[in-house]
């Protein structure tokens, strides 16, 4: 079987990299000039999950019936579970590599805790509750690491202000993920080689705003502007460093789940709806509170909503909720009608969003799992939803949680090196394209419910 | 785009026994249960959940979504 090196940046936009910092990434400069390239366009939602997971299996969020980080369980107005490995139910890349006989090494991505046996090595990701929980597959590679890097680390915690620390710990970890990287490339058997490196978006969360000069609440600090960069110019060197060590006729691809770009603020969702009469509360709260913390009266509320990058609105339905109260006969004309109401909400001042909303059956192939009656994105993006109530506005711009300097945006990037690809940018390649070009590469079968196409040279 | 309707909107029959149906009507009455169906729905769902938990290594699995659940709470991914 041939070899495949597939290497994630985890919110990577292209302006960033290909043009703004391309004269302090001589490694990528380079790659570029011998590669396929573009801008990558994520998942809809562009998080990280699902992004990374319909990356590695091909599907989209409603085929895997994944749609972020929290999901409802079923029939519970509050209750959420949080995705891990075993409701990721379609086969990744490295399943399929493995099936063939091929070997593989899968470092980071997320969310793969608890490890599930593969044909090769497995590290999980930043989605593991912590370094003491058996993070790696076969377990026994957990001691390998220690002794490589010491103390591994699986994320860093980026609200906080204490920048120094966090641009500490964010190079610590980089480092040390990258130096595992290259001494199980080095040292083990493989076909599939896949990493994701989740610093570049912690970095985005934590110093944005220093690095932005448009940024709404940009703060000039030469000394944050520059671990900014640097960040950067050490990812470069490693990406370097592992094309030095990348076999001949190796196909490469490095690719990001998203973007990123300035956050202006959150939007009280929640709070609009209870001021258009579709949400009802018992009791009222006297300050913010989080939305499973309210007393919600359910039966005179018609739809209540997620926050996040994007807001998840559920109707409340007769027969399906438990205290539902829109019947089936309604719901679709419910449905319209407030998707047409969240998309003239407007900004603080009243002036007009690129708000976007959807029906989760128009965007996927199929709509599995617990999902949104509606998905809203406030001002393309650049707003946050905030499901929390008791806030004296519906627009908030800092939160008890502490400082979040950036939110995501629709492209990521990808590169190609390898055989057959030669200079050339394209812009319209899509999230879901990077599984089927990798089966491709390694002589595998691509299975018929993959919607991605190959990218070629 | 297509607009397509949502199967969360679309219901299929089951039956159940005209006196039963008529004693959960009463069981209900006082409660949160805006009807029969989403009683039953209700209780079909505890069943079905209670069976999922009972064939997987439920606790440590607990214990893990808690610690994760902890963590993304307090990076705002739960707002």
């Amino acid at each position: 079987m041939k070899k495949a090196v597939l290497l994630g940046w985890d919110g990577v936009p292209p302006t960033l990299v290909f043009e703004e910092l391309i004269d302090r990434m001589p490694n990528l400069r380079k790659l570029l000039q011998s590669s396929t390239y573009g801008p990558l366009r994520s998942t809809n939602p562009p998080i990280t999950v699902p992004a990374w997971m319909s990356m590695m299996t091909g599907c989209d969020p409603g085929q895997l019936g994944i749609y972020g980080f929290r999901h409802r369980t079923p029939g519970d107005y509050k209750e959420i579970w949080i995705p891990d490995s075993t409701q990721i139910l379609a086969p990744k890349i490295w399943d399929m590599t493995g099936e063939a006989g091929g070997k593989v090494i899968v470092i980071g991505v997320p969310p793969t805790y608890p490890p599930s046996e593969v044909n090769g090595l497995l590290v999980s990701g930043f989605l593991t509750p912590d370094i003491d929980s058996p993070y790696t597959y076969p377990e026994r590679l957990a001691k390998t690491i220690k002794q490589l890097v010491g103390e591994y680390k699986l994320d860093v915690f980026y609200r906080t202000e204490d920048k120094d620390t966090l641009g500490a710990e964010l190079l610590e970890m980089t480092e040390k993920r990258h130096e595992i990287a290259k001494h199980f490339m080095q040292n083990e058997e493989w076909n599939l080689f896949v990493m994701m490196e989740v610093g570049p978006d912690r970095l985005h969360h934590g110093f944005w705003r220093y690095y932005d000069t448009t940024h709404s609440r940009y703060i000039v600090s030469e000394k944050y502007r520059s671990l900014f960069i640097q960040y950067y110019e050490m990812l470069d060197r490693h990406l370097g460093e592992l094309m030095e060590i990348l076999p001949d006729e190796c196909l490469f691809i490095l690719a990001s789940d998203h973007g990123a770009k300035e956050r202006e603020g959150a939007f009280c969702i929640n709070q609009w709806l209870r001021e258009h009469g579709l949400l009802t509360l018992r009791t009222e709260p006297t300050s913010p509170t989080s939305f499973e913390d309210l007393d919600v009266d359910w039966k005179h509320t018609k739809a209540w909503a997620w926050g996040g990058y994007y807001a998840r609105i559920f109707i409340n339905l007769e027969g399906y909720e438990r205290e539902g109260c829109i019947s089936p006969d309604e719901y679709e004309s419910f449905r319209d009608m407030l998707a047409e109401m969240l998309r003239e909400i407007t900004g603080p001042n009243g002036e007009k969003w690129a708000n976007i909303v959807h029906k989760p059956e128009d965007i996927y192939q199929e709509c599995n799992g617990e999902y949104p009656d509606l998905m809203l994105y406030l001002d393309d993006l650049h707003w946050r939803a905030s499901g929390g109530m008791g806030y004296d506005s519906l627009y908030f711009y800092e939160s008890d949680n502490g400082p979040d300097d950036a939110i995501h945006d629709w492209n990521g990037i990808y590169v190609i090196h390898g055989p057959n690809h030669t200079h050339s940018r394209r812009d319209n390649q899509n999230i879901l394209d990077i599984a089927p070009t990798i089966l491709k590469h390694l002589g595998l079968k691509v299975p018929s419910y993959m919607k991605g196409k190959t990218i070629r040279s | 785009m297509p607009k397509t309707k949502s199967r969360k909107g679309k219901f299929t029959s089951v039956s159940i026994p005209i006196p039963l149906f008529r004693k959960i009507e009463e069981h209900i009455a006082d409660t949160g249960f805006t009807s029969v169906s989403s009683y039953v729905t209700y209780i079909l769902r505890e069943i079905v959940a209670e069976s999922a938990s009972e064939s997987s290594s439920a606790s440590s699995a607990k214990e893990d979504q808690k610690k994760v659940k902890e963590r993304l709470r307090a990076l705002g991914y739960l707002d």
